[in-house]
């Protein structure tokens, strides 16, 4: 509660009078500060009373216009207030747009508006520069008359909506080739038709009328009509690698990722077997959606793992395949006859058959392995351990399928492509 | 009726009635001085920066020498002047209101009476001092009480 500059005269009179009664022992000096004091003690008790009737009828409506937007785009705010405002005081109603989405254009203040019923409309735009399901911070009420003012903070549910939902932006890199994932026109006729043309041969009852190639069909005057060129690698596998939620990372780093994968996964949606994505943070499945068409799956997979927890972590984890390829190299060079390399032998031996695949190198070789998977598109942050990456790269390279990944520009040192690439990313780029 | 003038004219009945209430006290003199004065820094405070608050704290000189005559005149006359305060400043027009302002005068002439039959200062301030701390707080209460419930909680 605010006291006005009446106020603040009222304060410093009742204290001069105090302190004149203080000193010179005059009784009406102090019946003079007593009574200015209680004056005021009075007009707050009956402001706190006015204000609480106030609030108590203040009625919020809010629409938002789109309720689902990408990062940095505009919002339109429609707020309307309907509040009854009592005798002798005056108030003013604040809108508290979310936090990360400041006001572009309009006010989400109204005017000062006196005693009675009052219908207020506050239209305004925010501009969502942060991502994620954003609501309103609520509704501030300051009523005030000549003596004080109060700010009455209005922060429960119904004051919060509508919830925004703002999808991070990024964009996915197109791969060298004719479509989103570098596919190419192949010189055999597939299922799928690239957009290159192959030949042209003459016309047969049911073929497609809108393959007739109506130009050369009217120079020759009979029908011809195109045969595409067959198409090829359209069948990608989209890996999502969120960050572990219990290490500090960069929101930046997760939006970019999360952008450039919902970027991707809009124009898979629309190819001939849909989405193939699988998120997960570290070795941890989080999701596997295979051949997915619908946009909304996709995208409710990739955002609703905010902050993952990575229960399993597979730090210097060795691959029974690789750990056996060791122990043959081990055994077969002459260094052996050292204890120490004969002692590492022994531990070989003894533990290779005991080495059991984790559960995530086997979820990589069936997700991996399914008929049609002829690419492999990982999206990391590239923050914190990156066996798991290793082990995507290890189980492309087996089943013999090109294997790129992609990760931020703030993380994508030279020294950490370099890695990357002998994890088996033929094709390590910025997103 | 122009903003102010009724709490000037209020000032000037409270200063002038006090002024009449000293007549053939030796504070006579100063009681005139102190009313022309205040009738004076009033109409200008009118004239240039329209203030009620101060137009009432300006009659408070007047009313401290007839204190000296008869307290509950004193009392009577700042009754007079809230009045007119918050009839100028729009805060007497609801039945709560004028509720309000009932009990406020009613607990502020019991103070009259008791210190009027008060020779010092140090009781009363003893009691004083304690309670105007207590009205503070319990106001603060009641503004936290206010915000904490009008929004369903602050989070």
């Amino acid at each position: 509660m605010e006291a006005t500059r009446s106020t603040w005269g009222f304060i410093f009179a009742a204290i001069g009078t105090l302190l004149f009664a203080w000193f010179l022992d005059s009784v009406p000096a102090l019946f003079f500060s007593a009574f200015i004091a209680g004056f005021l003690v009075f007009r707050a008790i009956a402001f706190i009373g006015r204000a609480g009737t106030a609030a108590s009828m203040i009625t919020v409506e809010r629409v938002a216009k789109p309720e689902w937007t990408r990062q940095g785009g505009v919002v339109t705010v429609s707020t309307s207030v309907r509040i009854t405002v009592p005798e002798g005081l005056s108030a003013r109603v604040c809108d508290l747009p979310p936090p990360g989405a400041p006001v572009v254009h309009g006010l989400a203040c109204s005017p000062e508006a006196g005693a009675g019923d009052h219908a207020l409309n506050l239209r305004y735009g925010v501009s969502c520069l942060s991502s994620g399901n954003i609501r309103w911070r609520g509704v501030d009420l300051m009523v005030s008359d000549r003596f004080f003012s109060l700010v009455l903070p209005f922060r429960g549910d119904n004051f919060r909506s509508p919830v925004i939902r703002v999808d991070p932006v990024g964009k996915y890199q197109k791969r060298e080739g004719l479509g989103f994932f570098g596919e190419r026109d192949l010189e055999k006729l597939t299922v799928l038709k690239g957009t290159g043309v192959r030949s042209f041969r003459d016309y047969m009852p049911g073929d497609d009328p809108r393959s007739v190639d109506w130009k050369l069909s009217a120079k020759h005057g009979k029908l011809f009509v195109r045969e595409y060129a067959g198409l090829s690698g359209t069948h990608p596998l989209l890996v999502v690698d969120l960050p572990d939620g219990a290490v500090p990372c960069p929101y930046d780093l997760r939006d970019t990722v999360v952008g450039a994968a919902l970027d991707a996964a809009r124009e898979m949606v629309n190819g001939p077997h849909g989405c193939s994505l699988m998120v997960i943070s570290g070795a941890n499945l989080l999701s596997f959606l295979p051949d997915e068409r619908s946009l909304h799956k996709v995208e409710r997979s990739l955002l609703e793992y905010h902050s993952p927890q990575r229960p399993v972590q597979c730090f210097r984890t060795l691959d029974p395949i690789a750990a056996e390829a060791l122990r043959t190299r081990l055994s077969g060079s002459s260094a052996v006859h050292g204890s120490l390399e004969r002692r590492l032998l022994q531990v070989y031996s003894r533990f290779i058959p005991e080495i059991r695949p984790l559960p995530f190198d086997i979820q990589c070789t069936k997700a991996l392995g399914r008929r049609g998977e002829t690419a492999l598109h990982v999206l990391t942050t590239g923050t914190g351990d990156m066996s798991h990456l290793a082990t995507l790269g290890l189980q492309a390279r087996r089943l013999n399928i090109e294997a790129s990944l992609g990760l931020p520009d703030a993380t994508a040192t030279p020294g950490l492509v370099r890695r990357l690439r002998g994890m088996g990313y033929s094709i390590v780029r910025v997103v | 009726m122009r903003a102010g003038v009724p709490m000037l004219v209020a000032l000037f009945a409270c200063a002038a009635g006090s002024a009449a209430a000293l007549v053939g006290n030796p504070a006579f003199p100063i009681a005139v001085s102190a009313a022309v004065i205040s009738l004076g820094a009033g109409l200008l405070v009118l004239w240039f920066c329209h203030s009620d608050p101060a137009l009432f704290l300006l009659a408070q000189p007047c009313l401290f020498l007839t204190w000296e005559i008869s307290p509950l005149l004193t009392f009577f006359f700042e009754a007079v002047l809230v009045s007119a305060l918050l009839f100028s400043m729009g805060l007497l027009r609801t039945k709560t209101d004028v509720a309000y302002s009932g009990v406020y005068l009613v607990v502020m002439g019991c103070m009259a009476l008791l210190l009027s039959g008060q020779s010092h200062v140090f009781f009363p301030l003893a009691i004083f001092v304690p309670a105007a701390g207590l009205a503070c707080l319990v106001v603060l209460g009641l503004a936290y009480r206010t915000m904490v419930r009008a929004g369903g909680g602050t989070q």
